[in-house]
């Protein structure tokens, strides 16, 4: 059925108005930056672009631990990315097809360690990595990481595995396949965009992470991106244009991964929550 | 789809889960119960073992001149103001989202970008947006006869911090409530505009008694993450001024990070878990004794 003509044209208004929120922050940040040292605060109530001056990016770029920060952040991501997806892909499999006693266990308290925030485990945490000599290490919050995607990757999965008909791995058993091998060669293949949902989510969870990067890790040179940022932001020495370079530097890529991965995204986001 | 397991099976179970449970038991579960140790001694570092002071820490926190109750009635409003908000704004984007337009796509990409940007970049760019004296909001106001206001003040601080959240994590819902939106049969509104409903009508008595339960699963999530969020706060305004946006989570971290009381933060988390859990179970008692009856 084809919309009233005035619901179109509200519709229009509405959608141009949600676009305009949502991204004005980022590219008010970065057409900021971009006036440099001159343009920052003369040309403040400038809707549009002024200038192409790249000084602010290259001032946070080559002063201070920026760009360590950002190679913490990619490589923890990746790691954290890694065995979340491995350990979750196994657990869920075996969650998702089998009957046993302690399946409705582990799956409720995969639904608890989902939903338990951040900064109560933090503090525990905190104290065990000491007692084992890994605070202040990226292995430390690596395995903080891991803790904080694994439940609801491992949610996601099942999720995703509840939509493979069983019927081709059953074929796959009677033909005198393993188990083990019905999983990598059937169903694995079939899975995949359950498995990228579930890389992509655990990605981003790991890279924007704010509370475990904060109070796990306590020297510049091995804090992830979002608080290396907040302690350059805290120091008195740089300018605010630096900052919004930035936080441009972390913004425009974000977007551009989204653009490339958001569906895988938002269907990972739509199989875990609106299946608890 | 859940097939019975066999004796054989359970060397394949076993070599498939246990890595899981095993990184989920030490690194949640025994965090879990640490904190609980933790709230009943006092200790002045976390390499320091402390001293076992059974539930002084509690009388302490929930003595009379103790910050958490301010703390847990800030937290109420940041939490209840937000998750309100974001639950009536997300359902209007998602309504308009869920009728196809050019561009829709693209809209929808858009639409999640404040849900997966580091809180430092959201609080960055807003800050630089609402600065008293040369964010360009401020200017905007001031060319429109309507005065210069500071965002960050006692009395528009919470305001603020409630206004970056929404902005932030309206998306989450934006994204649930179409997922659940495609569950609804499109007969029913074809059934209903034969009747002569109007949107309205149909909103009201469709979608609305469909959606129950995926608005009572936002309403949960969202609650449970906004009461305990701590990111945006303390990028925007770290509790201040005057501790006017000191919500439990800000406490918290002051306590065991800051002031090194250790056990005084734990207790205080272990507090604000246990009203999240009762909340929670309130919350899901509730709702599913009225799906019972229907």
């Amino acid at each position: 059925m084809q919309p009233r003509r005035s619901f179109r044209v509200f519709q229009a208004i509405m959608a141009l108005l949600i676009g305009l929120i949502t991204l004005f922050p980022i590219y008010w940040v970065t057409v900021s930056a971009l006036r440099g040292f001159t343009g920052l605060y003369d040309d403040r109530s400038t809707l549009w672009p002024t200038a192409f001056n790249l000084d602010f990016f290259t001032s946070i770029w080559a002063s201070t631990n920026f760009p360590r920060n950002y190679f913490n952040s990619i490589v923890l991501g990746v790691a954290v990315t890694f065995i979340t997806v491995v350990v979750s892909l196994a657990m869920a499999y075996v969650l998702s097809r089998f009957k046993f006693r302690g399946n409705g266990v582990i799956r409720m308290s995969m639904l608890i360690g989902y939903m338990l925030p951040p900064l109560v485990l933090a503090i525990p945490l905190f104290g065990l990595l000491v007692s084992v000599g890994l605070d202040d290490t990226l292995y430390g919050l690596g395995i903080a990481h891991i803790a904080m995607c694994l439940p609801f990757g491992v949610w996601m999965m099942i999720a995703f595995y509840d939509t493979v008909p069983v019927d081709l791995e059953e074929a796959a058993w009677i033909d005198g396949a393993t188990k083990m091998q019905a999983l990598v060669r059937i169903v694995i293949p079939v899975a995949v965009p359950g498995i990228v949902s579930v890389a992509v989510f655990s990605f981003v969870l790991s890279f924007t992470d704010y509370v475990f990067g904060l109070m796990l890790v306590s020297s510049d040179s091995m804090k992830t991106l979002p608080v290396g940022l907040a302690t350059i932001a805290e120091s008195t020495a740089l300018q605010r244009g630096d900052l919004l370079a930035g936080a441009a530097l972390i913004g425009l890529p974000m977007i551009g991964f989204m653009v490339l991965a958001g569906r895988f995204f938002i269907k990972g986001m739509m199989a875990g929550a609106v299946k608890g | 789809m859940l097939r019975r397991v066999t004796r054989k099976d359970w060397p394949f179970i076993g070599a498939l889960t246990l890595p899981g449970l095993v990184l989920l038991t030490s690194f949640i579960a025994v965090p879990l119960f640490v904190i609980v140790q933790y709230s009943f001694r006092s200790a002045r570092s976390f390499s320091a073992e402390g001293t076992f002071v059974g539930l002084d820490n509690y009388r302490y926190i929930l003595g009379s001149d103790s910050p958490f109750y301010e703390a847990l009635y800030l937290t109420l409003v940041y939490a209840g103001g937000s998750v309100l908000l974001q639950l009536v704004v997300g359902v209007g984007i998602a309504l308009v989202l869920n009728k196809p337009f050019w561009g829709n796509g693209l809209l929808r990409g858009a639409s999640i970008v404040p849900y997966i940007i580091p809180a430092i970049v959201a609080t960055l760019a807003w800050r630089w947006i609402l600065d008293p004296e040369v964010g360009i909001l401020n200017v905007m106001l001031s060319t429109l006869g309507l005065g210069n206001i500071n965002f960050f003040s006692p009395s528009m601080a919470m305001v603020t911090v409630i206004g970056v959240s929404v902005w932030a994590w309206t998306p989450f819902v934006v994204i649930v409530f179409l997922a659940g939106l495609q569950t609804i049969p499109e007969e029913l509104y074809e059934s209903a505009r034969v009747d002569g409903a109007g949107a309205i009508r149909q909103f009201v008595s469709i979608t609305l008694p469909m959606m129950k339960a995926v608005i009572v699963t936002i309403l949960v999530l969202r609650g449970i993450w906004m009461f305990s969020k701590f990111d945006v706060v303390h990028l925007l305004t770290a509790g201040g001024p005057m501790n006017l946006t000191r919500t439990l989570p800000i406490l918290i971290y002051e306590e065991a990070f800051r002031n090194f009381n250790v056990g005084e933060g734990a207790t205080i988390a272990v507090l604000s878990l246990i009203l999240m859990l009762i909340a929670i179970l309130i919350f899901l008692k509730l709702t599913s004794s009225r799906d019972s009856v229907r």
